[in-house]
């Protein structure tokens, strides 16, 4: 059994945003709030063969925000993401994108492209104040 | 032995008949555990531990024993019943019948995604989705994504898929430079409209549910991964030479060791081996 949606969105979250600072472009074009933590970081992300788009190098750091989109409160926090206060379920690819439990079959480079996309294919509708039972 | 039929050639009285077990498999709870399960086994690459339905060699085996499964949940209800595929290459516009009244229903409306029409619109009263993910009870889809529209897959993108030699290939999961299973799947590389090719672009095409972890919760789920197990078919038949890979469990060094499923290795939940899913043929076949 998974442990509970909260503990493990948080570690994953934690993680991810750990590997993350590397990836992007738009994050630092974005002026990201910093951290770090490397108690939290997992094993490296594995070396992509594919092609993404951004390279990765390793960077100690975190993306954090904060901001309206599409109407919508969306944040990233050291808690994990947030739209209008809800948590939003994130995952990693072995290439450092993240998926999040609204778009499973696509991915996007950082925490903020997620929650924006996310945001944009909810369509208005407000995500579960529980979280999916099973992620 | 029964036949998998493409669905644009369903008679209106088999489109009547799996919609109407479909709906009762709903009814009697089953129907969500299946979606339940899907969420369960979605695991990603970026996080340790077994993969055994996505981004991993496993996608098609996986996929093949959990339609099976359906398929035999809804044998249960009526023995004639059999999964329709849909072929998403040739009927690739919102005009096919697949989406129309007496089926699936057809596109959500703008205001909110909502599908108002056919048997699984909330409105009908026998298609209520409460997993937990959203607070909306509605199947929703959002056919080609509007706010920025992108078109199914082509003839010529599937062969791009098609005519790959090798089944799959390190790392095994959705960075697998090459290999036919990760270019089905389609966690490859491109332009926002492109990159997510066949597979994933599919649903990324119907949109809602589709897109997400409950995707199963639309029944277009089980006829657009009825088409991909008929590509892993016919992709056997193009490459007779060809074997799933990887054919050993991965050796204690490598990465993928207990992440990445082999030929003779049990896939969670129901133990089975990629090997006893390589043909489907003593079980059920298609009509092409
Ligand atoms: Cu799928």
């Amino acid at each position: 059994m998974p442990p509970p949606p909260s503990s493990r969105s948080r570690r994953l979250f934690l993680r991810a945003a750990f590997a993350l600072g590397a990836i992007g472009g738009t994050a630092a074009a974005l002026l990201p709030v910093l951290r770090a933590d490397p108690r939290e970081a997992g094993p490296p992300p594995t070396e992509a063969a594919g092609p993404p788009a951004e390279p990765a190098e390793p960077i100690e750091r975190a993306e954090l925000f904060d901001e309206m989109y599409g109407g919508r409160h969306i944040q990233g926090t050291d808690a994990g993401v947030r739209i209008d206060g809800r948590p939003l379920h994130v995952m990693r690819r072995a290439d450092g994108s993240y998926l999040s439990v609204v778009n499973h079959y696509e991915s996007f480079p950082t925490a903020l492209a997620t929650a924006r996309a996310a945001v944009d294919d909810l369509g208005g509708a407000q995500l579960s104040l529980a979280g999916p039972a099973s992620h | 032995m029964h036949i998998r039929k493409n669905q644009r050639n369903l008679t209106s009285a088999e489109k009547k008949r799996f919609v109407t077990t479909v709906l009762e498999l709903k009814r009697q709870g089953r129907y969500d555990e299946f979606v339940r399960q899907h969420v369960q086994y979605y695991r990603t690459d970026g996080d340790a531990g077994l993969r055994a339905a996505h981004m991993a060699p496993s996608f098609l085996p996986w996929h093949r024993k959990y339609l099976l499964e359906f398929e035999r949940a809804l044998q249960r209800i009526d023995p004639k019943v059999t999964v329709p595929y849909w072929d998403w290459t040739t009927d690739n516009t919102p005009a096919a019948s697949l989406w129309s009244e007496d089926f699936l229903g057809g596109d959500g409306r703008s205001s909110d995604g909502q599908v108002t029409t056919g048997a699984f619109a909330y409105g009908a009263g026998n298609w209520t989705i409460n997993d937990g993910v959203l607070e909306r009870k509605f199947l929703v889809r959002a056919f080609g994504r509007p706010t920025s529209p992108i078109a199914l897959p082509t003839k010529d993108e599937l062969a791009w898929a098609m005519d790959e030699s090798v089944y799959d290939a390190a790392p095994w999961d959705s960075t697998a430079p090459r290999g036919f299973r990760n270019r089905l799947e389609g966690w490859t590389a491109g332009s926002d409209r492109t990159r997510w090719r066949n597979h994933n672009r599919v649903h990324r095409w119907v949109g809602g549910q589709m897109l997400g972890a409950t995707a199963p919760h639309d029944p277009v789920f089980w006829l657009h991964h009825a088409f991909v197990d008929l590509l892993w078919d016919r992709w056997q038949k193009k490459h007779p030479k060809a074997t799933y890979l990887p054919q050993r469990r991965l050796g204690g060094d490598d990465p993928q060791r207990g992440q990445a499923i082999s030929v003779d290795e049990p896939m969670p939940p129901w133990r089975t081996k990629p090997s006893e899913m390589l043909s489907h043929r003593s079980l059920y076949r298609y009509d092409a």
